[in-house]
């Protein structure tokens, strides 16, 4: 007996206990208790289920399986005299992807809640490895392979490598959140309310991790996951007819138990410099959170309301330092470490203040200011050297960075309802981001966003929703250097050239001007009829920016359709959504030491992305209170095309660097997704009815880079023959369930 | 004058005139006195008791008696404003049953066609319910443009399992105005919204916060760090322009890109790297620099490493 099977058996045998004992207490105490609830219990079959491999994507984030089930399972006990209750609601029973909420009270006065819940994560069932775990995070190879491989010629390792990876075994690369939330509230008295909420979330498992060995040895491999956050949030409100209070503190703490990813390099199997036996990479170390809030609101006469929040915030991560290197060979003295651990901490300071006003009925004020400071207080520490990828020692001083940027944002905004049916809205808001010059290019950006709104309700059953705003970002000074200044210690040293392009200008923190559109209208000419149609396009001009971003435009129209002609007996829904993302970007191939400026290697990339979601359904009582049809059909389609080209061919160096400089079109990735859903549902009484469903889900990829993916590919890319991958793919799949289910409503 | 100094001389002109035209408008009673009296409660003479409503109202009675603040308000209500039942909301309906129904003079109905104002419907609501997670709503988007609690909310019976939703769900309720948003969902690449894990308000608070696009957090990446802790560091070495904004890469409501990417890699990644060799080449489609994870299949720790010779994020 599997655990889906026992857990659902326990569940149903707790809602008959509860039952009989509601009965028998109903002749004794009839006003005490009342049992109510509905239980759905059922078996599913497939017609066409996707093979293991097929179905990572069918069961990304859920469990399908064959067999019984126990879908649905709500009970309620509420006292006779409705002033407590408990609630219990369980999903997809014992299945990989379980969910219970637990809660109860007094309404209006206590509550406390516990949930379960177990979200499954699948990222490919095509994985194989030939790598074994011996301990948490260790990887090895068998050591035959690693000494024929550094025996073997450059040129006769590929061939050993194919030959080794054929037979690699199937891995697991799938992870499971399990979280337990528990929260209890109450208000003692009237105008206090008091809460308290524990999250913990336990996420275990494998998730594929790219390792190298510089650009020729690539190893991937399913990185352990062993990690838990727990999350404690206390709040208390205080509340007044014309004054609120609150204060809380959260506290978040990040634990993860795999703190190292240690790999055996295929092709040596002992230390050497420039050929280490083995890799090791820092897995995401502990850190804790603290945050303290508060905020309040005063109302002020004539409608007015003012309202602040101040809060700050604790990071701190001090997880020890691992060595520059596992590589026994590599034992400068220049890698002795300049601290044990990084000694890490943020403090964060947020406030704001908004006031609002509505000194009459048909003007609305607004006007607010916010602050964000991220004041990064860890120590910048100076490494002498570091270890490439553990092969050799790179004698460079670098410097960590201590990143600190503060974020502003102010404005003001007035509506003016003209006249009950008509509302205009207009607003002006600022951004200013001030970052840390050594680490960032743009020290200061400053935007401002003019915007309008016009609401209008011509008629009853018509709603126009309108805004437009145009803003300009724009940064005082831009430094292209500050790219080497965030970690290079003798900036003045360094060979610049190689530096990041003079003229290339970062999309988060270049000049721009950005337009946006957005429509939205409400129809409802009868109770039985509505129709939302609506349009938004926005477009960012990184006008600047010679290098880099260029434009980025999206614009996307849809509509929503309900309808019910024969109500309350048809009713049909009609979704569509057609979205287009269409960016543009340039740079310029530079490779040292001739061809770092050559103006035939630029070359243009616009990625276009167009997606077209529909829906839609049906619902029919084909005969009232007792036989109702639903079908629905969603489908999305996604298109996205990675197109390059140079403005001019690309000449002036040798035939390799012309070749290397010229820019093709990637294929073009397609998804697609549908699921068509009919389902059948047949009342026997008020409280017992019995439903059929029939589901077809079918799912096609087409991406060239991982159609072909498989742990050696030597055989499409020459310079990948020694590395391994995964071979993770997302498979096509095709679906076809019934399923049949009672349920029992009390 | 640089930016910052024309801009704050323009902030406070600004909010000094602000202020002064709030103070004159409040201040000035006479002249809004006509709008204060047309907002007050009438006397508590007007009211009939939620038994006379249930006369004709049978139907609405009954399902609102099984909500939670049916129960409260019908059976243990924790003050006098809840003791007055059905015109707790609605308004003294004396009016109303004297005229067999006729009048609605003095009456919130908040249906579709009330000509309440909305701010005046909503300020019944927020007569109880301004604490909390409703404690910003003057001033948030949705105030601004003029949303009725009722929008989303159908408070006189239990369409959702919780919260009186208007809809069964909440990404049903919110992807009536949000239709792009509802669309989303179906990415190929998606947080767990349409296997019901997640829904909107595990990242938004509807009703108003302080930070952009109603979320819960401070920031963008407190939010996500809530559950994505093993990003927060800090880092030996950081990746600034993720640890300033995960949105700078990531499309939290569903993206055709893996990892919920706006941009493909490794195009996404070139928007930025422009510095030589491998970063600044086109590539061919069949290169370890774009197949499989394309930059990350070296450059895995892009969120950040605390290795010690972790700075391009290769360890």
């Amino acid at each position: 007996m599997n655990d889906r099977i026992r857990f659902s058996l326990g569940y149903l045998l707790i809602t008959a206990l509860l039952l009989l004992a509601n009965a028998v207490s109903a002749e004794t105490e009839e006003e005490k208790i009342r049992l109510s609830g509905e239980v759905e219990v059922g078996g599913r079959v497939f017609i066409d289920r996707p093979s293991e491999e097929d179905r990572g994507k069918f069961e990304e984030y859920r469990e399908v399986p064959a067999g019984p089930f126990l879908e649905n399972l709500h009970l309620r006990i509420d006292r006779a005299d409705e002033n407590y209750f408990l609630e219990l609601r369980a999903r997809e029973i014992g299945e990989e992807d379980q969910n219970i909420l637990l809660w109860g009270g007094r309404p209006g006065r206590s509550l406390f809640e516990f949930e379960w819940d177990q979200t499954p994560h699948t990222y490919s069932n095509t994985g194989r490895s030939p790598f074994v775990e011996t301990s948490p995070g260790i990887f090895e190879l068998p050591d035959l392979l690693q000494t024929t491989l550094e025996g073997a010629a450059p040129a006769a390792r590929p061939d050993i490598l194919r030959s080794f990876l054929a037979a690699a075994p199937p891995i697991d690369l799938k992870s499971r959140w399990d979280t337990a939330r528990f929260l209890w509230a109450a208000s003692p008295y009237p105008q206090l309310h008091l809460q308290a909420e524990y999250t913990v979330i336990y996420k275990h498992g494998e998730r594929p991790i790219g390792t190298t060995f510089l650009f020729t040895n690539q190893v991937e491999l399913p990185e352990p996951i062993d990690q838990r956050i727990d999350d404690l949030k206390l709040t208390a409100d205080l509340t007044r007819e014309n004054w609120q209070l609150q204060i809380g503190y959260d506290l978040s703490l990040f634990q993860n138990d795999a703190d190292v990813l240690v790999w055996d390099n295929p092709l040596s199997a002992t230390d050497a410099a420039g050929a280490p036996s083995r890799g090791r990479l820092d897995l995401p170390p502990d850190n804790v959170a603290h945050t303290l809030h508060l905020a309040g609101a005063v109302s002020l006469p004539r409608r007015s309301r003012l309202s602040g929040t101040l809060s700050y915030s604790r990071r701190m991560q001090d997880e020890s330092f691992i060595p520059h290197t596992i590589n026994t060979a590599l034992s400068d003295p220049v890698l002795v470490l300049p601290a044990n651990s990084l000694d890490g901490e943020v403090d964060i300071w947020t406030a704001s203040l908004r006031l609002t006003s509505r000194p009459i009925q048909s003007v609305g004020l607004k006007s607010y200011y916010r602050f964000y400071g991220f004041n990064n207080k860890t120590p910048e520490w100076i490494f002498p050297a570091q270890v490439r990828t553990d092969l050799s020692v790179l004698d460079e001083e670098v410097r960590s960075s201590s990143i600190n940027y503060t974020k502003e944002n102010a404005g003001a905004a007035a509506d003016w309802r003209w006249v009950s049916s008509l509302s205009l809205g207009v607003g002006y808001d600022w951004t200013r981001w001030n970052r840390d010059d050594r680490h960032r290019e743009a020290p200061t950006t400053n935007e401002h966003t003019p915007k309008v709104s016009f609401d209008y309700t011509p008629i009853d059953g018509l709603l126009l929703r309108t805004s437009y705003s145009r803003s300009w970002r724009r940064n005082g000074d831009y430094d292209p250097f500050a790219h080497l200044a965030h970690t290079e210690v003798d900036v003045e040293g360094l060979d610049t050239s190689q530096a990041q392009h003079l003229l290339l200008r970062k999309y988060d923190e270049a000049d721009r001007d950005r337009s946006r559109v957005d429509l939205l209208a409400q129809i409802s000419p009868k109770e039985t009829l509505s129709f939302t149609p609506s349009v938004s396009y926005r477009k960012d001009d990184y006008k600047n920016s010679a290098f880099g971003l260029q434009e980025d435009r999206n614009w996307a129209a849809g509509l929503d359709l309900s309808w019910s002609p024969v109500a309350p007996g048809i009713t049909f829904y009609a979704s569509y959504m057609r979205e287009v993302f269409d960016a543009l970007q340039r740079a310029r191939y530079r490779t040292p030491p001739s061809q770092l400026e050559n103006p035939t290697y630029d070359w243009v990339a616009e990625n276009e992305d167009k997606v077209d979601t529909v829906g839609l359904a049906v619902n029919v009582v084909l005969v009232e209170s007792k036989v109702d049809l639903d079908l629905s059909w969603n489908a999305s389609r996604a298109a996205g095309s990675m197109r390059a080209a140079n403005p001019v061919p690309p000449a002036g160096g040798t035939a390799a660097q012309n070749s290397s400089a010229t820019a093709v079109d990637f294929p073009e990735i397609i998804e697609r997704l549908q699921r068509l859903e009919a389902a059948l549902r047949y009342s026997v009484t008020p409280a017992l009815f019995w439903r059929v469903r029939y589901i077809l889900e079918k799912f096609n990829i087409t991406d060239f880079r991982t159609d072909e993916i498989q742990p050696f590919m030597g055989d499409v890319d020459a310079s990948a023959g020694t590395s391994v991958y995964l071979g993770a793919q997302i498979r096509d799949y095709t679906a076809q369930i019934v399923s049949f289910a009672v349920g029992y409503r009390f | 004058m640089e930016g910052r100094g024309r801009f704050l001389l323009v902030t406070v002109v600004g909010g000094v005139m602000g202020l002064l035209v709030w103070a004159v408008l409040a201040l000035n009673g006479h002249v809004f006195a006509a709008a204060e009296e047309t907002a007050s409660p009438p006397g508590p003479s007007g009211f009939v008791g939620s038994e006379t409503c249930r006369v004709c109202h049978e139907k609405q009675y009954a399902r609102f008696a099984t909500t939670t603040m049916g129960k409260l308000f019908l059976k243990h209500p924790r003050n006098e404003k809840e003791a007055q039942g059905c015109e707790s909301c609605h308004g003294p309906g004396k009016l109303h049953a004297e005229s067999s129904g006729e009048s609605y003079e003095g009456l919130i109905t908040f249906s579709k066609k009330d000509p309440t104002p909305v701010d005046r419907r909503n300020s019944v609501c927020l007569g109880c319910h301004q604490k909390a997670a409703r404690l910003h709503w003057q001033g948030s988007v949705h105030e601004a443009r003029g949303l009725a609690c009722t929008a989303c909310h159908r408070v006189m019976e239990n369409h959702s399992e919780r919260y009186q939703l208007v809809k069964p769900t909440q990404i049903e309720t919110c992807g009536q105005c949000h239709l792009q948003r509802k669309a989303q969902q179906m990415r190929f690449s998606h947080m767990p919204l349409r296997e019901g894990k997640m829904t909107c308000s595990s990242c938004h608070n509807p009703h108003g916060t302080v930070g952009d696009a109603l979320l819960k957090a401070n920031s963008v990446n407190e939010l996500c760090y809530s559950c994505h802790a093993e990003k927060r560091g800090p880092f030996l070495w950081e990746h600034p322009p993720a640890m300033e904004n995960c949105a700078n890469c990531h499309e939290p409501h569903g993206s055709n890109h893996e990892a919920m990417l706006i941009t493909a890699k490794p195009r996404l990644c070139q928007k930025c790297h422009m510095e030589t060799r491998h970063p600044t080449q086109p590539h061919n489609p069949a290169t370890r620099f774009v197949y499989n994870s394309s930059c990350t299949n070296c450059h895995s720790m892009i969120h950040g490493s605390n290795h010690p010779s972790g700075r391009a994020y290769q360890r």
